[in-house]
Parts: C-alpha cells; sequence; structure tokens
C-alpha cells in the first residue's frame, strides 16, 4: 500500500557512470520528487531525462552565480532538462539537485517538472558557486516509467547519493 | 502435564476471554491487544497469550493489553488471546480480533486534495494545528489558458497584509521585486494552462499554528508552452502579516475556472 511521502529507491553512486537511472517506477503515487547529492568526475553538465526520451524538453531557468546579476535562459525541443545551462559543475565539492515531477503518473497531460540546483565550489572560495532553479515542461502525455541523472559527457564521481521518493495525495 | 489436562476435563479449565480492540502501537512492528479476562479462570494463577495471524506471533501478559512484536509493517493482521493456567491448562480462544496493520507514523502527511474541477476557487478549511508546517503541492489549470494566475489567501482575508520578494525569469528576462499585495487578492501564482499542459506549484508556509508571530511562506512555481514559446519560472518568499494561526487556505482562479486536471493537495510536516 502506498504512503504519503516514501523512498521508492536510493543509490549510492559506484563504478563512475554517466547515468543514474531509476526505471519501473510505481504508478500509484501522485508526484515524484528526485533528489541527488554528487560531485562529478570532470567539469560538465547536469541534466535529467525521463522515459529514455530524447526529445521534447522545454524550459525556463533563473540562474544566479559569483555573486552577478541574475539571468534567465528559455529553451524549447532540447535533448534533456538542462539543469547548467552551459556553465559546468566543477569536481570540487558536492552538488545538491532536487527535481519535483508532478502528475507524473498521466496519460493525458503533458509533464512539467521543478528543479533547484545549488553548487559551491569550495569551502576557502566562492568562485565558482551557483544557484539554479527552473521550471520544465516534457512534452509527452506518456505516463513516466523511469527518471534518469546525467552527467552530459562525462562521468559521476563515486560516493554520490540519488533517491527518488514517491508522494502521495489524499 | 496430561494430568493436568485431566483436571482440565474435570472443570480446573479456565473460560475463554473475550477479545477487545486490537491497536497499532506506531513503532511499525507491535500492536497492543486489548481482552476482558475470563469470569473463571480455575486454579492457579493464569497467564494470557495473544497470537497473530498471519505469522503466529506471540505475546503474554498477566493481563490486558497484551503487546505483540515482530510484526510487519504494512501486513494486516487479527490476534486471538487465551489465558493459561500455572497447571498448564488452557482455554479456548477468543474470536479474532479487528484487523490491524502495524505502521510507522509518517512526519509528512497527507490533510486533503481536491480537483477543484469546474470551481472559481478552492478552500481549504479547519485545517488542522497538530502539524509544523504546511506543504502545499499545486498542478494549476485554468480555463483562461495562457498568462493568467491563481491568487491564494488566508483565513478568508483580503490578505492585503501580504509583503513579498519575489526573483525569477521569464523568457530571457531575469528580474527581483519586492512588494505588497493590495488588491485584495492575495499572493499571485503565474499560470498557463491547455487540455494538456498545466502549472506546477510548490508552497510552504512556515509554523502555520502560531498565535504570536507572522507567517512566513515560499513558493515555487512556473509555467512552460508548448514548444517553449513562453515560459515563466517564479521563487517568493513572504509574510501574511497577521498573527492568528492559519485554519484555511483559498487559492482562486484570476478569471475563468479550473478544469478537471487541476490538482490541489495538502500536506502537513510534523
Amino acid at each position: 500500500m502506498a504512503t504519503t511521502y516514501e523512498i521508492l529507491a536510493t543509490t549510492t553512486i559506484s563504478g563512475t557512470p554517466n547515468t543514474v537511472t531509476f526505471s519501473s517506477i510505481s504508478q500509484s503515487y501522485t508526484d515524484l520528487r528526485l533528489v541527488a547529492n554528487f560531485t562529478v568526475g570532470s567539469a560538465s553538465d547536469l541534466g535529467l531525462r525521463v522515459n529514455g526520451s530524447t526529445a521534447n524538453y522545454s524550459y525556463e531557468n533563473f540562474f544566479a552565480r559569483n555573486g552577478s546579476n541574475p539571468t534567465a535562459v528559455k529553451a524549447g525541443g532540447d535533448f534533456y532538462f538542462d539543469l547548467t545551462y552551459g556553465v559546468a559543475q566543477g569536481t570540487a565539492a558536492p552538488a545538491i539537485v532536487t527535481w519535483d515531477i508532478l502528475q507524473y503518473a498521466s496519460t493525458t497531460m503533458n509533464k512539467s517538472v521543478l528543479y533547484d540546483r545549488g553548487y559551491q565550489s569550495g569551502v576557502t572560495t566562492a568562485s565558482s558557486s551557483q544557484r539554479l532553479m527552473g521550471c520544465g515542461l516534457w512534452e509527452s502525455s506518456a505516463a513516466i516509467t523511469s527518471v534518469s541523472l546525467l552527467n552530459v559527457g562525462n562521468t559521476f564521481a563515486n560516493g554520490g547519493t540519488v533517491t527518488l521518493f514517491g508522494i502521495l495525495k489524499a | 502435564m496430561a494430568i493436568i489436562g485431566s483436571l482440565a476435563s474435570g472443570g480446573m479449565k479456565p473460560s475463554t476471554p473475550t477479545i477487545g480492540t486490537a491497536s497499532d502501537l506506531g513503532t511499525g512492528t507491535s500492536v497492543s491487544v486489548a481482552f476482558t479476562p475470563p469470569s473463571y479462570i480455575g486454579k492457579g494463577t493464569i497467564t494470557y497469550t495473544a497470537t497473530s495471524s498471519p505469522g503466529s506471533l506471540t505475546g503474554t501478559g498477566s493481563g490486558s493489553p497484551i503487546t505483540v512484536s515482530g510484526l510487519t509493517s504494512g501486513t494486516a493482521y487479527t490476534f486471538t488471546v487465551l489465558g493459561n493456567t500455572n497447571y498448564g491448562v488452557a482455554s479456548a480462544s477468543s474470536a479474532a480480533s479487528n484487523s490491524v496493520t502495524p505502521a510507522i507514523p509518517s512526519s509528512f502527511e497527507s490533510i486533503a486534495s481536491s480537483s477543484g474541477s469546474g470551481a472559481s476557487s478552492v478552500t481549504f478549511s479547519s485545517i488542522p494545528s497538530t502539524y509544523k508546517m504546511l506543504h502545499l503541492r499545486l498542478f494549476l489549470n485554468t480555463t483562461t489558458g495562457s498568462d493568467s494566475g491563481v491568487y491564494m489567501t488566508f483565513n478568508g482575508g483580503t490578505n492585503n497584509e501580504i509583503s513579498y520578494a519575489k526573483i525569477g525569469g521569464r523568457g530571457t528576462t531575469a528580474s527581483t521585486s519586492a512588494s505588497t499585495t493590495s488588491s485584495g487578492n492575495g499572493i499571485y501564482i503565474r499560470t498557463f494552462g491547455t487540455a494538456t499542459i498545466g502549472s506546477p506549484a510548490i508552497i510552504d508556509v512556515y509554523d502555520y499554528t502560531s498565535a504570536n508571530k507572522f507567517k512566513t511562506f515560499d513558493t515555487r512555481n512556473g509555467f512552460v508552452a508548448g514548444g517553449g514559446s513562453d515560459a515563466d519560472s517564479s521563487y517568493i518568499s513572504a509574510v501574511y502579516a497577521n498573527t492568528s494561526a492559519i485554519t484555511s487556505i483559498t487559492l482562486t482562479a484570476q478569471t475563468g475556472t479550473f478544469r478537471s486536471t487541476n490538482s490541489f493537495a495538502l500536506y502537513g510536516i510534523k
């Protein structure tokens, strides 16, 4: 029986993969939340892909880094939800990323996500601090049965954690 | 022991306990089983045993209630009770108890939900005061379509006392702003909606039961139109300048009504 807020799957990254995938996701919940805390093997872009699809990702990102004025980016028809958008994550410190995927089991609605990513390069310098928050749309009415965390073109360092939660409404 | 058994047949056998209510103890693995002792226990002292079904896990005690441990969280159990004298004479087993499913109490609970289909507003009223904070997860989709919105108010008020700081992006324009609601409509959540696209929003309301300080809340929301032709991403930190505990939250469509594909879900976090 599904409960209100439940861990569906969790993993500790090993084998320096470039993708972490949770598949065969239960369809018994209202929303999904994916939480990742990780470092990367080399500077890279971070993304989210669902159902292995390589098309129809659109999003709006609000992005601030290094104390500069924030910027906004709108993208349509991308290959994945891009959570770095051209600004690579460094290797020194872990990033924290949270995705909320609403109405993921719907077979009539396109899928909406909210995400939030933070990264600080290290304890003694703020030279590469980044914060990105965004809203995305995957234009498909297919129920989401798998989610993949991508380190595009590079690898995740071992030891990071990725956890998928199911959230059920009354 | 066989000799004692013969005593039972001679009238020493305790009568049967009457089963009471089996209750989850909230540990995920244990249940309390209440019963009424039999009026006749025979000779000597008596120990009671509660037995689960399934699993035949047992707990013992000299009276009601008895705790049965080692159960599996999420599995439904019934229990029977019998008495055993120190002479080894056992009563018959009671009838089975009510079914109970041991579970670990959640600190994140669903309070209520609605689709709001066909309505112009949705209100969560009589919100329990038993949580530390509230969490709203919304999938908003009004009949108005593009560039519309939903207002959120507390306690049925006009909520002109909401002040907020907002950051976000729309298209390629990033913006930051701070303001106070003045229209009487409450905080504004921009939305976009079609038959197949809605707008996600997640809202946290902190310490909502406090009767001596203002209430703070955060919103994360946005929308993306098909092909990314229009998009918005907004983040608000706000204060509701009222010391009354929040007991209701109302979400009202700026114009039009909510489609059947809306989802309004209210959660409490302990």
